[in-house]
């Protein structure tokens, strides 16, 4: 039967594997590479370059260690040393373990789950140029100090504490490098958070349960909703450290009413979370291995998945265990030193739960399993040492010693780096490219110089900490006694860097010459590997069907069902073919939802990411011009990254009415519903918790204020706002109803509610900006002033975004008007709902600028 | 026991059940830190209430309906348990897909259960500290 004879009620006719990859293949020459969007692609460029910066910061490290190895050295200036500990400790925390999980978790979760592709593919390749860029903002501070002879290089540490990261102790450009670099590098981990949670959530394999999900996903899924709690108070933090530098705001500043303890708080808030996330995606590596390499399932899977859900929820909840030192109240210091220990719990459950896995199978020491043991070692002394520095009266003794900079490396190279590497040489043979293995013998040689050059390097730092040596100190006394102990850990750091040598040369060898071996070459469980190696782009074209936690243990084959769930999948198997197609399935059962259009190649993510780039680097230099153009290169950037053309390949045909008709599913060309709403209400997630950031602020800073609002800031007449935040809701209802007009399929009543929406929205915008205009105070008169000015920006800019994108949907709407189509206007309803929740947000904030000052 | 009998608990009570212990101490957590902190600089902390200490006080009166809560959380999934472990004594064992529905429902209340005893467990430690260290001391 030919394509024309089919008609709805008939299978479609089969097509070959080439007609079926070719719009999943990658686009070809350089402009190709710059538009892809692939997972496959962009999740091992995100490796690739994470390991750059990890090679760049291990090299400063091993300088400082050289510059450690004799008493009284000189080999190292102070303040070269200090940049080298600022820009150590920063990339590896900022550029290196962050970027590289979600590089992992980019490559491996669409085929982990089952599904083709990750659902936002183009927000993933914005959040890779995003993170390079930022990189590259932030290392060209090396090139400004050390080519241009400006003081371009922070030397504040990887926490920039002010006062002494403020204008005052450090007049310099570094601290904007490392501010403005490291914000647009942390907006990339925000990105790739929301394409996680989407992916986890909303396109697994049919019939993956929540209870079948495998733990790597629910860590990657705990990790990602957590770096959206804690990224996101630390963007907000370092841009107003940097406006407290810029325009001379006093968020931070204690002559202007602000608190320098600001600062440590919202930085923890994110710093100790971070910890956090980067050990939970590691222990989902772990649970992932130790049960292949031990062949037995692994034990106690409900309590595994609680361990990493709880240990994401205490993890916020111990971030004044860095700030003991700090005279805050004694019975607040002992409800973080509670939760300090009781993390503990989840912390060793899990790692229970391994020795039983392991206890109870047959555990083969190849090289993923190898490091999977270093990591016991490892992680369980930090985890000790851990639980020593949540006692208060030790953590005093030993604050800011050599102790904390070993366990923290303890804890960190043992409970991500340990895990990562297992990983790494556990699914090269998947998706490094034509099935290659890494040389297992290489392997084990990387094991063994890494395991122990660390514990040479950094054991005997607890007993150098223990006997007072300070961190980040350029060097200490002859005849103190510390000399041995740091020519100890010298030697063991160049070991370490030995086995990182074998770890790289195990990839040039093994691309060079490569060990290509079958699918499932470690006998593993989970959908992965039951695709071939080197697995096409898309993954699965027949998508599994599952009906086990360990699929490809327990299943004989994995399409075997019957019903609407075995139709949908030979149906996607054949069509859509001419777009890349890919299924939704419901949260909990995993129940086919929607078919839908994953977005294509684009230039814009790059556009986007130097643009915001530009934005910043411009920002450094004063150039505010030059950054408002940046700006409107961003706005550019957003709109054609969203535009769609009217070609013929946009068009529906009857294939889609046939799929519909076969499947029972609705089938999207103008993406999923799902997804959009998820999006939309994890952008909204995000921006509340900003929201919530700054209002802390605002009250934080309120404490310092024996008068609060001081004398002469009082606000007298407030009838503008209010008028504006009426006729703010009143837009927002405009939008709903144009919503609803959508649904209803009505164009007169879409195009007439939604033009007078944005009519009341800019009316509205335009009476608060009148009122906040007028205020008898600036941002610079004193800290209130300060949190009250930029409450007041953050509800003008959410309302300012709301209506640009309404002005441009709607001239998109009438635009299009004579093609108009209800499933192509469907996202209206996401712009009501974020019309809506900024009225909501404007009247939280008037409440708090207007109201509680007053009551408090 | 058919397919087509199979119960299904509602959404409330499965979530309640499911993460509601955790929430709850995320909400006790803040709430006593904000308590403590402001009780502390307010002056609240020099006075008595009831013979004890206010902040005390207050701390221990926002406890004890949080560790309820956490308590009925549990209670809930812990009942959600024992209805599935009935409905599988009663039902034939080779139900299929049909029956993933109610595993990812039983793995939902073993979660809750167990989730319910860590948060109570911890939240009823940090108030321990309220009864051994100086409320405002630094």
């Amino acid at each position: 039967m030919s394509a024309n004879q089919e008609t709805s009620s008939t299978p479609f006719t089969t097509i070959s594997q080439e007609q079926f990859g070719d719009v999943w293949q990658i686009p070809k020459g350089i402009w190709g590479r710059l538009v892809t969007v692939q997972n496959s692609v962009i999740g091992l460029r995100f490796i690739a370059v994470a390991f750059l910066f990890f090679a760049l910061a291990g090299i400063m490290a091993l300088l400082m260690r050289l510059q450690l190895a004799n008493p009284e050295s000189t080999l190292i200036d102070p303040n070269t040393y200090n940049e080298l500990f600022t820009m150590h400790g920063s990339t590896m925390m900022y550029l290196f373990v962050i970027p590289l999980l979600e590089g992992i978790a980019t490559l491996v979760l669409p085929q982990i789950l089952g599904s083709r592709e990750l659902p936002f593919p183009r927000l993933t390749a914005f959040a890779f140029w995003t993170f390079l860029f930022g990189g590259i903002i932030f290392y060209s501070g090396f090139f400004f100090e050390y080519i241009v002879g400006m003081d371009a290089l922070a030397q504040e540490g990887w926490f920039a504490y002010p006062p002494l990261s403020g204008i005052v102790f450090s007049p310099g450009r570094g601290m904007d490098f490392w501010l403005l670099g490291l914000n647009v590098a942390e907006i990339a981990a925000i990105a790739g958070a929301f394409e996680i949670i989407l992916a986890i959530l909303l396109c697994r394999a049919p019939g993956m349960t929540l209870n079948r999900i495998p733990i790597f996903a629910w860590a990657m899924l705990v990790t990602a909703f957590m770096m959206l709690f804690a990224f996101t108070p630390l963007v907000v933090g370092s841009l107003l450290l940097e406006i407290d530098r810029k325009i001379g705001t006093h968020f931070y500043n204690p002559a202007g009413g602000g608190d320098p303890l600001l600062w440590q708080h919202i930085f923890w808030i994110f710093g100790h979370p971070d910890v956090y996330i980067q050990f939970i995606p590691p222990a989902g590596i772990l649970s992932t291995i130790i049960p292949v390499f031990s062949r037995r399932r692994l034990v106690g899977y409900p309590l595994v998945v609680l361990a990493i859900v709880s240990t994401g929820f205490l993890s916020f909840g111990l971030w004044v265990h860095h700030m003991f030192a700090t005279g805050l109240p004694e019975i607040s210091l002992s409800f973080f030193s509670v939760v300090s220990m009781a993390i503990a719990i989840p912390t060793g459950i899990q790692i229970f739960s391994w020795i039983a896995t392991m206890w109870r199978g047959k555990p083969q020491l190849k090289p993923p399993m190898l490091f999977a043991m270093g990591f016991f070692l490892v992680f369980v002394l930090g985890g000790i040492t851990g639980i020593m520095l949540a006692a208060v009266p030790v953590n005093q003794q030993v604050h800011d010693t050599y102790f904390v900079v070993a366990h923290l490396h303890y804890v960190l190279f043992g409970g991500m780096i340990f895990p990562v590497l297992a990983g790494i040489y556990y699914w090269a043979p998947k998706f490094m490219g034509n099935g290659r293995m890494l040389n297992s013998r290489l392997g084990s040689l990387n094991f063994w110089l890494v395991f122990i050059g660390f514990n040479v390097a950094f054991f005997p730092m607890h007993v150098a900490g223990l006997q007072g040596m300070p961190r980040r100190f350029y060097t200490y006394q002859a005849g103190s006694g510390l000399g041995i102990l740091n020519l100890i850990s010298t030697i063991g750091a160049f070991i370490i860097a030995a086995g990182f040598a074998v770890f790289f040369f195990n990839i040039i060898y093994s691309i060079f010459r490569p060990q290509v071996t079958e699918a499932n070459p470690w006998g593993a469980d989970t959908l992965e590997w039951g695709t071939p190696s080197p697995a096409p782009q898309y993954g699965f074209r027949k998508l599994p069907i599952v009906r086990s936690r360990h699929p490809l243990w327990d299943q004989d084959e994995l399409f075997e069902v019957s019903g609407q769930t075995k139709q949908v999948v030979e149906v996607l198997e054949q069509r859509p073919y001419r777009y890349r197609a890919q299924l939704t399935t419901g949260v909990f059962d995993g129940e086919p939802k929607e078919i839908f259009r994953v977005a294509g190649p684009s230039i814009y993510p790059l556009m986007l990411g130097f643009a915001m780039t530009a934005f910043s680097f411009f920002l450094i230099f004063d150039l505010y011009a030059l950054a408002a153009l940046a700006v409107v290169g961003s706005i550019a950037s957003l709109v054609g990254w969203h535009y769609r053309p009217n070609t013929p390949e946009e068009q529906r045909t009857e294939t889609e009415d046939r799929i519909e008709a076969l499947t029972g599913l609705p089938v999207l060309m103008a993406g999923s519903r799902r997804v959009s709403r998820g999006g939309m209400l994890l952008a909204l997630l995000t921006l509340s918790v900003a929201f919530v950031t700054l209002i802390f602020t605002y009250l934080y800073i309120r404490l310092n204020f024996d008068d609060f609002p001081p004398a002469g800031m009082e606000i007298t007449d407030v009838t503008l706002p209010i008028l504006g935040l009426i006729v703010l809701w009143v837009s927002g209802l405009f939008l709903y109803l144009a919503a609803k007009a959508v649904e209803r399929d009505s164009f007169p009543r879409l195009r007439g509610f939604f033009g007078a929406g944005v009519l009341v929205a800019a009316i509205a915008l335009g009476l608060q900006i009148r009122f906040y205009l007028s205020l008898p105070f600036d941002a610079t008169t004193n800290a209130y002033g300060s949190a009250f000015i930029m409450i007041a920006v953050f509800m003008l800019v959410l309302q300012a975004a709301s209506l640009l994108i309404n002005v441009i949907s709607l001239f998109w709407v009438l635009w299009r008007g004579n093609q108009y189509r209800a499933s192509n206007h469907k996202s209206v309803s996401e712009m009501a709902i974020f019309a809506l929740w900024a009225a909501g947000a404007t009247s939280l904030g008037s409440f708090v600028l207007f109201v509680l000052p007053y009551i408090l | 026991m058919t397919p087509s009998n199979i119960p299904t608990f509602s959404y409330f009570r499965l979530w309640f059940g499911f993460i509601g212990s955790a929430i709850t101490w995320v909400i006790h957590f803040f709430l006593i830190w904000f308590i403590s902190e402001m009780g502390c600089l307010s002056g609240l902390g020099d006075q008595t209430l009831l013979g004890i200490n206010s902040v005390v006080a207050l701390i221990l009166l926002m406890t004890i309906p949080l560790l309820l809560i956490t308590v009925a959380s549990g209670m809930l999934s812990y009942g959600i348990w024992r209805q599935i472990q009935d409905i599988e004594r009663q039902s034939a064992p080779d139900q299929g897909i049909v029956y993933a529905a109610l595993e990812r429902q039983r793995f939902m209340a073993i979660f809750g259960s167990l989730a319910a005893i860590l948060f109570g467990v911890i939240i009823m430690l940090q108030t321990v500290p309220l009864f051994t260290v100086p409320v405002c001391g630094a």
